[in-house]
Parts: C-alpha cells; structure tokens; sequence
C-alpha cells in the first residue's frame, strides 16, 4: 500500500533526525530537551493505543507511569536487585495493576470508566503520600543510582554515563514504541480496537471478546507508560509523588490531544511542539497550562484533529502527498462512548 | 463510647452536608446536560479565593462574602457554559476533555494570582459549642446549617417553581420540553451556574475550616464523584443521601482504622460501588447500552 510507504518515510525520518540530533545541537541542554521530548512520545503514544483507538476513556496514565519508576526503583533500592531485573519487574509490576484494574473496570463505559479510573489513580497517589516508610511520602525520592551497562559479560555494549548515551536509549524507546503502535493499530487487531470505540455492541455481534480486546489495548499501553516511568527515573534522578498524580495524566493528555488523537504522528508532533517550546520560550509552567488548557478546548470545539490535521492540511495544500488518515480525522471523536 | 460515636457521627454529617452539595452540582450538570464536570472542584476553588479576598481585603462580613463567591462563580459559570460546554453537550467525552481544560486553566491563574501557599479564611464564629458532650467547633455547626439551608430552598425550587420544573423537564428530555415552549438553552446554562454556586458556596465554607490552595478542588470533587455514583449519576435525592452517608462512613473510617487514609474510604466505597451496583445504590438500572 502506498500509505504504508509514506508512514515507513515518516518514521525513518524521524529515526535518522533523532540519530543526528545530538551531533546537529551538542549542547547538554538541548539533548537533555530532546530526552524530555521523547519521554512524551511514549506516554502520549500509549495513551493514544487505549483513548485514541480503543476509545477507553481511562484517565490513570500518569499513575502506570508512576508505578514503572517507583517499583523499579524501590526494588533496587530497598531490595538490591540489579537495574535491569528491577527495570522489568517495574514493568511486569505496572501491567498486573494493569490487568486487574482492567479486568474490574473496563465493562464500565464513558464518564464511570472515567470516574473509576481517577479512583484507582488518586489512591495511588494517597499510597505514595502516606506510606512513608516504604516510600518517602511527599518528599519523594533521589535517585543515586545509574543503570548498569549493557552487554554480555566481557564485553560492554552500551554505557550510561552521558546525557548522549541516555538520549539513544531513549530515541530507541521511543522508535520501538512508534514501531508497536503503528503495527498494533494497523493490524487485524487494531481494527477490532477501532470497531470498538465506534460501535462496541457491533463488535461483539461480529463475534469478538471485545473484554479482552479492550483489556489487552489497556495492558499494553499502561505497560508502555511503565516502561517511560522505569526508564526515566535513573535518568531524572528524583521521583516524588506529585509527578505521577492526575495533573500529570491531564497534561499527557493535553499533548495527546493537540497534536491530534488517534494518528501516529500526532502525540509525536504534540511533544516536539508542546514540550520543547515552552522551554526554549522560557515560558513559565503555570502560562504553559493556561494556554495548553485554552488550545485543548479550542480543539474540542472547533478542530478535532488537532496539530496533525493542521499538518496535513498544510501538507496538502502544498500538493506534496495526500497521507493517509485523512478520513479517520474527520471522524467525530466521541463516538466512543 | 456512646460519646465517641455520637461524636463521629455529628463530624459525619457536618462533612456529609458539604459532600452533598458539591455532589448535587456534579449530578444536576450531568443529569441536564450529560456532561461530567470534573472541573466542578475549580469552581470551589475560585468560589474560595474570592471569599477569602473578600473577607480578608476588603474586610467583607463572612457571609456576604460568600454571596459574593456564590455571585462572582455564577456569572464565570455562565461564560463557561456559553464558551465551551455547549458546543459538548450529551458528547460525554468531549465534555470531559473540555472539564480537564478547564482545571489546567482556573488552577493555574489561581497559582499565577496568589501562588500556592495554604491560606485560610478566618472563621466569624471561632468558639466551640458542646452537644451531648461532643465538642465540636461553631464554624462547623454554622456550615452545616448554610449548607442544610441551601440544599432546602433548592430542593423546593425545583419542586414547586415552574422553573424547577423546567430543569426537570429538560433533564427528563430535552427535545420534548423544547417543544413545550421550555428555553432548553437558558434552563441548562441556569442550571450548571447554580450547581456552581453551591460548589463556590462549600469552597467558601471549606476555607474557614481547612486551607486554599489552588489545587484545594480535587479532593472535594474526587468526593463528589463518589456521592454522584453512591446516589445514581442523575438522581438529585440520591446524590443527598449519598452524601451524608459518605460523610459518616469517612468519620468512622477515620475513627475506627486509620485518619491518615480517611481521603482513601471514599474511594473504595466508589469502587467497590461500580463494580457492584455502576447504577448507584438508589438509582433504577438502566439498559445494557448506558453503562
């Protein structure tokens, strides 16, 4: 298919950029930027695979995120287990959570999933808050330790010791993410995940277990968001509870949503524009949310395909190429209830 | 410990009240225009902030001040209605994006204007009152009887005026009561703005027994999700029982196992609820499709 090739173009783009980037802008800051903004991919993408296509609207992202970075560095601090053990036990951790909540809440639908999932995500955080002991409450937790190095023994693949050598672990992430994705959704699979959030009850005639369907779009992206959470914390070197409460969920979502839900490109045009800016603008994280706060309703009412459809538009216009997704944009994105 | 359970329970309803009524907001919003307001905690929060500029700048009696709050929300709620949810009614979802837009908005501007360090406004009646030997602080004995008072001349509002039965009637069916000569429009605007009022009213109340800060509307909204569903998303009489049982269930829970997770009790409650019974413990079961 010729979408298929112009997605493959799109990718190896943005995989052959990232890979030059730091020799492009060696400055620590700047890499340290583009490390932030591939942290978003991979939340916004994730969320993207349960709001966007699966039409689920379950609103504990940040919480999955948050139990990725506290397990895995829990079980290395309070237990010694070596980084990469407790990197996937974070993980493996995350997507349990992830099945039993999924399991209890997802035949729920709209505003209750909505509801019970902001549930699930504030006692999450109360847990973190109050059991001090285990978790350092409020104060959260700095972060000494450095992953180990990759490799077999004798011979050492990769070494995390600069901010380079980190930002290619991340662009890795972020690509094999991307990679997933767009498998997923462009799979049989993925389309018994669209026929879900368009017409759920169809699905089910159609003679699909949309439960688990729906379980494992959950599982999958909340695991996905673990993976960023466990990743990053050795990285940002301090976890606290207040970076993995609801605020953070909305923020995830924010970009998600204004890049242009339910395309690939969109969360990753969301977190190159949306997160890199600001910085580089200097603009104050409160006037940051006020506005994202104001573009995301104007999106909502007026343009509900986001950065990626204005893009597109522009793309278009310039009679470059038509790209595909056209027609899933111009879609009503609330057909998921 | 006849005392100690007396005692619980007067906390439980003074503290249920005020779940009641933000519940009432939440529950009124969805139940006309089927949208979940998780931005209704915001309201609070304004409703809060300027209470307290009111009574501490401009040395305003307490009371009038939270008329003030209660004036000042209704009008944003109206800009809100006209600027945003209406575009989104019965699109739950969109609804939905469009609240979490406008937390990140109205919290942020109250970061920008007075920062986030607690502050409180101070109680007009700071003396403490025995009943039956309980003891329990005036200010709270006075918000229970503002917030009982209000609930009361709203419910006959929207029992015996013709505009209460308006707001039934769109909230029954909308189309129907357009074409009965209802103003579906103003009645839904009206109706989210009083809900509003109610919620800036608590946040009024809230400030003189707890603190302000601009993230103060989560954990009153988190409550008022929890009588919503307790009493059926929807139904006005449920969500008020619902939220004076909620109220003594956290008292208990705080009393008998542990104070520091009393936030947690509603939670579970919630959950274990929409697992249960998602169309609340009063509300009819409706069709398979809904839920």
């Amino acid at each position: 298919m010729k979408s298929n090739r112009i997605y493959a173009l799109q990718f190896c783009g943005f995989v052959a950029f990232g890979a030059l980037y730091p020799w492009l802008f060696p400055s620590d800051y700047l890499i340290h930027l583009a490390s932030l903004v591939l942290l978003y991919i991979v939340l916004t993408s994730s969320l993207n695979l349960i709001i966007g296509y699966t039409g689920q609207f379950a609103v504990a992202h940040a919480a999955f995120y948050g139990v990725g970075a506290y397990a895995s560095v829990l079980l290395v601090i309070r237990l010694g287990v070596p980084f990469w053990a407790a990197w996937a036990g974070g993980i493996l951790l995350a997507g349990m959570f992830a099945l039993v909540i999924g399991l209890l809440t997802l035949h729920l639908k709209g505003a209750y999933l909505a509801i019970c999932t902001f549930a699930f995500s504030e006692l999450f955080r109360l847990t973190l808050d109050n059991w001090v002991s285990l978790t350092n409450g409020a104060n959260g937790i700095i972060v000494k330790f450095t992953p180990t190095p990759i490799g077999i023994p004798g011979l050492v693949l990769w070494r995390f010791e600069s901010r380079r050598s980190y930002y290619y672990f991340f662009l890795f992430l972020a690509a094999a993410t991307l990679w997933f994705i767009y498998r997923t959704v462009s799979s049989n699979l993925g389309r018994v995940l669209r026929a879900i959030r368009q017409d759920e009850m169809l699905a089910l005639t159609a003679g699909f277990h949309t439960m688990r369907y729906k379980v494992f779009a959950f599982v999958t992206g909340s695991m996905l968001a673990a993976v960023a959470g466990a990743s990053y914390a050795p990285y940002l070197s301090f976890i606290a509870p207040d970076l993995f409460d609801m605020n953070e969920t909305i923020y995830i979502m924010m970009v998600m949503m204004i890049g242009g839900i339910r395309t690939i490109a969109g969360p990753v045009w969301g977190s190159i524009v949306l997160v890199s800016l600001p910085q580089i603008l200097e603009i104050k994280p409160f006037i940051r949310m006020i506005i994202y706060g104001l573009v995301l309703i104007i999106i909502m009412v007026r343009l509900p395909g986001g950065l990626a459809q204005i893009v597109e538009v522009l793309i278009g216009s310039l009679g470059w190429a038509r790209v595909r997704g056209e027609k899933e944009v111009a879609e009503e994105p609330s057909s998921g209830e | 410990m006849l005392t100690l359970l007396l005692g619980l329970v007067i906390h439980g309803l003074v503290t249920g009240s005020m779940y009641a009524a933000v519940g009432l907001g939440l529950t009124l919003t969805y139940g006309i225009m089927g949208i979940l307001n998780f931005a209704h905690g915001e309201m609070l929060m304004v409703g809060s902030y300027v209470a307290y500029v009111l009574v501490t700048n401009y040395k305003v009696n307490f009371l009038v001040a939270t008329l003030g709050a209660m004036l000042f929300v209704t009008v944003l709620a109206l800009i809100i209605e006209r600027t945003t949810f209406r575009f989104a009614r019965h699109e739950h979802l969109n609804g939905l994006v469009i609240s979490l837009g406008l937390i990140a908005i109205l919290q942020n501007l109250a970061l920008a204007r007075w920062g986030a360090d607690p502050r409180s406004i101070p109680a007009p009646f700071p003396q403490t009152l025995e009943i039956f030997d309980v003891t329990i602080g005036l200010q709270r004995v006075f918000a229970f009887g503002l917030t009982i008072g209000l609930l009361f001349v709203f419910m006959v509002f929207l029992k015996a005026t013709k505009l209460g039965k308006a707001i039934r009637a769109t909230a029954q069916n909308i189309d129907v009561a357009s074409t009965l000569g209802i103003k579906g429009n103003r009645v839904m605007a009206l109706t989210f703005a009083t809900g509003s009022a109610l919620a800036a009213m608590v946040g009024a109340l809230i400030g003189t027994i707890y603190t302000l800060t601009p993230y103060m509307g989560g954990v009153p909204v988190m409550k008022g999700f929890v009588v919503v569903i307790l009493g059926g998303l929807g139904s006005v009489g449920g969500s008020i029982v619902a939220g004076f049982l909620l109220g003594i269930v956290e008292s208990f829970g705080a009393g008998f196992v542990s104070s520091a997770f009393k936030d947690g009790f509603g939670f579970v409650v919630l959950i274990a609820i929409l697992l249960i019974r998602p169309w609340g413990l009063f509300g009819q079961r409706p069709e398979r499709e809904e839920l």
